[in-house]
Order: C-alpha cells, then structure tokens, then sequence
C-alpha cells in the first residue's frame, strides 16, 4: 500500500523522525473555518498537494505562502485544481525550513541479497525521484543483517561520507527510519530530501510503501490508512477500476480495445504482448490468479466489460491450479445474466478442459485450443474483421 | 536424468489435509509422486489419500526419508511452514503461496542459507520431471518426457511453453517454476547451472518477464558458463511503466526492468529470443536438429 506524504510523515514521526510542524486540509469548507484562526498553520510554509505519485514539485503541486491571505489562496487554488490528471483533494501546510544541504535517504530490500538495503545519496531534491536511477556516483548502499540491525559504524560511515557534522543525530534517525521499515513490514521508506537545518535534521518528504502481504499483522494501520485515503485523494476514477477495487480483482486499464481476461500473470502479459505485436491494442491486463473460481471470472469479466472501449473480450486460459470446468460455469452465468454487446474470443486448454468446453458448446461459444490462434481472432474482430 | 526431481525423491506436504493441499496431493500422487507423509497442525494421526498425517514435520522426518517438503499453507502461514521444515533438516523446500511478506521471506531465505537447505518460491507452481514426478500444480496433460530444460518466474507460461513444446514432439527433463517474486529462493541462475550440469539435459528455455535484473544475472551466466543453447521469452514487452502486472515482482520502474533491455542482454550472451510460445518451440526443434 503506498502512502501520501502527510501519513508517511505521520509514521515516521511516530518513530522518533524529526518531520516538520503541519496541518492537513481535505476541503476548501475546512480550509475557510482554519483560517479564521490562523495560528493553527505553521507560517511561513510550504503548501503541497497530497497525490499518490512523485515528481508534483514539477508540475506545479508545492508552493509557498508567507501570510495567512497568501495560504488562503494558493491552498483553496490547489484544492480542487488537476495535477498530473488527478483532481488534488487535500493539501499539506507545513513549517518552511531553513535547508542547508540535502539529502537522500531510503530503506528498501534487495532481491539479489535477499536482504534490506539502506540507501543514501548526498543529491537529495527534486530530481532524484526514482531510486532505480540512483547508481552514480556520491550514493552509498549497504545491505543490512536483519539479525544484527543498523551497526552504530555504519550510521557514523554513512555520516562521514554524507558530510553530516552531527552524526549521533544522523544514527539516531537512520535508526528510527529503519526501525520502522521493519516494524511495519514496509517496502520502501524513502526521504527525499533529508535535510541539515539549523535546528537540525528534518524530513521534508515520506514516500512510504507497506507491504500488502504483511496486511494480516497490521489489520488497524492499514484500515486506517485507507479510511484517511478516501478524503485524502482521489478515488478510483472509472467504473471498471472501481469495480475491480470492490471485488478484489487485479485489474490495470489500458488505452486500446481489446478486453483481455487471463488466468496466469506471465500468460497475461504474453497476450497483451501478442495483441500488441500483431497490430492490436489491449485494453486492459486482467489476471485471475491460478485460485479462480466461477465467481472470479464472471466477476472479472464484469470488471473487464464495464470498460465502454472494449470491442472484443479475449479470454485466455490455461489451466494449472484453475478448473475450466469452473471457468466455464463462471462464463456461463455471466452471460445468463448480462447481455454482452462485444464478441467473445475464448482459449481453454488444462485442467477439466473437456468438461468445460461441453459447457461452452452448449451454449454455442467456440473455444480455441492454441493461444496465437485465438489472440489472431481477437484482433481481426477489433479490426471489424 | 533430471533436475532437482526424481522418481525416487520422497516428499513431505505441509497443509496436507486444506483443500488444495489435499486435492494436489492425490493428483501427485496420481502421477507417481512419492508422498511420505503430510503434515497439518492438530490432524496428527489422520490419513489423507492414504498418507499418515503428523502434528509437526519433526515427527514426520522421525518415521520417514524426506527429501523434499512443498507446502500448501495460507500465506500468513508459510513462513512458519518453511522454517519448521527446514529445522526438520529437509533440503529442499517448495513455496507455493502467494503474497508471503518480504520479511519473512528474507527471514526464510537467510535460515535455508545457514542451513544448507534450497527453497523454491514463494508464488511457485512448482516443479514437474515428466514421466517421473511432479511436486507442485503443473498440469501434467501438457508435458512430455525428454531433454528441454524449462525455466519460468510464471507458472501458466511455463504451461504454455511445455504445451507448444509437446505438440510438436518434444519433451522436456524439468520444468522448473521460479514463482512471481519479489523476493526468490532459487533464482534463474541456480536453475541454469542445474540444467547445465544434467546430462540429459540438451537445450533450455528460460521465460522471463518484467522486473527486477534477474534476466540480467542470467545472461551473464550464459555468456560466461554455459555450453549448451538457451532460447529464451521475455513477456510484459508491451508493459506500461510504473504498473505492476499480476506479479509482486513484475513492475518496469523508471529504465528499470524493461523487457527491452533484458532480450538484449540475453541475445547478447547467445540466447535465441522468441517472442511467444509456439515461436520458442520452433526454435528448440530447430536447434535440436
């Protein structure tokens, strides 16, 4: 689950990271009844759009207010406004630091050594947003033995090298920073930038990720998190990504318009590669997961369909884990139940595939046995062939 | 020969008597999987297809050989599942939950480590020596015996593969799934030198995807190790960057991870790319002579 940056500061301040005095506003009511007392706002500060993607400050998404006239502007100004496609609904205001120097600085893991990775950088800022393009020089990693911590060598290195005159301040926060990302069962803890004021270090931005996996040992936090989400930004814009939120069906929307459903991630993306490839256009990549059930597939295609662009639904199937016979109960019921404007391509092979294939005759749907065959199909149909 | 798998290998499974565990149990066994024993906390003294089922893996190992454990547990519980077996002293250990946290997996792969134990996973269907044994959920209907090693990160294009392989006569000695990452027990590498140093084995095919620089690593070894020819598929070509497509670790972050780049490091080190399963199995056929 990826955070916005006022509840990664809030995590993080939580764990003893120095963030800076703040105040979130959700709407542009609220933000009328905080300025009739202005003491509540930390000024001069820094106004920021709370969306859940990085590069805002280029886009227009931070900026500054001095009086309480100036927050009221700029603050109503960005509430509501579109950054990056999205509507801002909420912005943070927070205390204007003195910044010294910068810093990068991040907790992650790392496949290769199966461990967590602890990263810091002495470019901290604006450009440096994505931590696969930090490999130059002046970046510094270290793995870390999760049975042995941060040693206190390493955080005085890391100092060292960074230029950091107060280390012990620097230790200690590499230690709440990644106290927490254990904690929490977090993916990525990432301050961008750090920075020296002169009142010391401070976390001027929180990117924090939480693994969705770990979602049973943190039950509270994560409902929380999502409760706050829902004032915070924009929900789920089209009806297809909302019903795929509802029902828990792993769904990303494309531009083109042929609707794909697979039952296995890798064939998945295979299919879109192969859409794509012989001249068509997908319109979405929907993976069942090799548990699926009837429900999943009627409840995917539902998803998948709600898509006003698809002019053909592409099925394609290969039966592991996943019953055909399921899946074509699944399709079944859906078109019992629904009246399906676009044709239907379908590719079923494994598992119970001869029953599921008698279901599907029976209703006079054609299924193909080879993969390239049925995607040739689909895109011929998308074509109006 | 095979990899990893034989006939002979006795096999533990954890979650034996949970609905999949107990339904891909009798398939394996079906197939002609050798499977010892079952375990499932508080059914000790039970039977499932004929097979005792124990409270705990140590009580297991005491009764019978175990080579092998695959577990069929609920994510939350797989890490509980692989440490026990690994403390049981079982070598090699097969994950196939989905969704297991980065933490207990980098807690799970660092004790298999100072254990000597290999653990294949999480997110795996496992792994099938056709003709032989099969530890895990291929569909066995769509695989032959013979001499192509098969290596994929996902389990339904390994299917494919082995599908298109078997239409055109081929066969195949393992086909290993890797599983999903993030975070990988046996990775594309340590299966690659397995299939290099099997005598049976004559040509591998390596599917890869999106993500991370596995791919990367693997063709380096190629380059510099291997003797016999790879063909090898990259999906997720046509992936949008920054969106994760069905698998944890399947993301292009950035220049990150792009499939671009990974068929040209491997094109490089000699591998043939096809670009979907019937067009890799040409290829082998071709090679193959």
């Amino acid at each position: 689950m990826k955070t916005v940056e006022c509840q990664g500061k809030d995590l993080l301040g939580a764990y003893g990271v120095p963030v800076p005095d703040r105040k979130v506003v959700t709407s542009k009511s609220l933000l009328g009844l905080c300025a009739e007392d202005c003491s509540q706002f930390p000024l001069p500060g820094m106004v920021k759009a709370q969306v859940p993607f990085g590069g805002r400050g280029k886009a227009g998404g931070i900026t500054e207010a001095d009086t309480p006239s100036e927050l009221l502007s700029r603050a109503s100004e960005m509430i509501g406004s579109d950054l990056k496609g999205t509507e801002v609904r909420s912005v943070l205001v927070e205390k204007r630091a003195e910044i010294l120097d910068e810093i990068y600085l991040a907790v992650t893991f790392d496949a290769g050594s199966r461990a967590p990775l602890l990263m810091a950088g002495k470019e901290g800022g604006v450009d440096v947003e994505s931590s696969a393009r930090l490999r130059g020089e002046g970046f510094h990693t270290a793995r870390i033995d999760t049975a042995l911590g941060v040693p206190p060598y390493l955080k005085r290195l890391f100092a060292k090298k960074l230029g950091i005159v107060d280390a012990a301040a620097f230790g200690d926060l590499v230690e709440s920073v990644y106290t927490m990302y254990r904690k929490k069962d977090a993916l990525l803890v990432e301050i961008n930038p750090l920075a020296v004021t002169p009142d010391g270090l401070m976390a001027l931005d929180a990117k924090v990720d939480l693994d969705d996996g770990a979602e049973f040992r943190h039950r509270e936090l994560f409902e929380r998190l999502r409760e706050e989400q829902k004032h915070l930004i924009e929900g789920e814009k089209g009806e297809p990504q909302r019903l795929a939120k509802e029902y828990g069906v792993d769904y990303v929307p494309l531009d083109g318009d042929v609707g794909v459903i697979s039952d296995g991630a890798g064939t998945g993306m295979l299919t879109l590669d192969v859409i794509t490839e012989g001249g068509g256009a997908p319109a979405d990549f929907c993976e069942m997961g090799g548990e699926a059930d009837a429900r999943t597939v009627a409840r995917s295609m539902e998803v998948v369909l709600a898509n006003p662009d698809v002019s053909v639904l592409l099925i394609t199937l290969i039966g592991g884990l996943t019953r055909m016979d399921h899946m074509a109960e699944g399709i079944a019921n859906y078109l019992e139940e629904n009246e399906v404007g676009p044709p239907l391509v379908i590719r079923m092979c494994g598992t119970k595939e001869v029953e599921g294939k008698r279901i599907l005759e029976g209703l006079g749907i054609d299924t193909y046995d080879d993969h390239s065959e049925a995607v040739g199909r689909a895109v011929e149909l998308s074509r109006g062939g | 020969m095979s990899i990893l798998l034989s006939g002979e290998t006795s096999v533990l499974v954890q979650g034996i008597t949970g609905n999949i565990g107990s339904f891909q149990t009798a398939v394996m066994q079906e197939y002609g999987t050798n499977v010892v024993a079952g375990v499932t906390p508080g059914k000790g003294g039970e039977e499932t297809s004929g097979i005792p089922v124990y409270d705990f893996v140590s009580e297991a190992v005491g009764r019978h050989e175990v080579d092998a454990a695959i577990s069929y547990v609920p994510s939350k519980f797989a890490r509980d599942a692989a440490l026990e077996a690994i403390d049981a002293g079982i070598k090699f250990i097969v994950m196939t939950a989905e969704g297991v946290p980065v933490r207990d997996m980098m807690a799970v792969l660092n004790h298999a480590e100072g254990r000597g134990a290999t653990v294949l996973g999480p997110d795996t269907p496992g792994l099938i020596s056709p003709g032989k044994s099969k530890l895990g959920v291929h569909p066995d209907r769509m695989t032959a015996e013979g001499d192509v090693g098969v290596l994929s990160r996902s389990g339904a294009l390994s299917y494919e593969i082995c599908k298109s392989l078997t239409e055109k006569g081929i066969g195949q000695s393992t086909v290993v799934g890797i599983g999903g990452g993030p975070l990988w027990g046996m990775t594309q590498v340590d299966v690659l030198k397995l299939f290099e140093e099997d005598p049976e084995t004559k040509v591998i095919v390596l599917a890869g995807e999106v993500g991370g620089s596995m791919e990367q690593k693997a063709a380096e070894y190629i380059d510099g190790e291997m003797t016999k020819p790879v063909v090898s598929i990259v999906v997720g070509r046509s992936a949008p960057a920054g969106k994760r497509l069905g698998h944890a670790g399947a993301i292009v972050e950035g220049n990150a991870g792009r499939a671009a780049d990974k068929i040209d490091v491997l094109s490089s080190a000699g591998a043939k790319i096809g670009r979907s399963p019937g067009e890799v199995a040409k290829i082998v056929d071709q090679l193959r002579g």
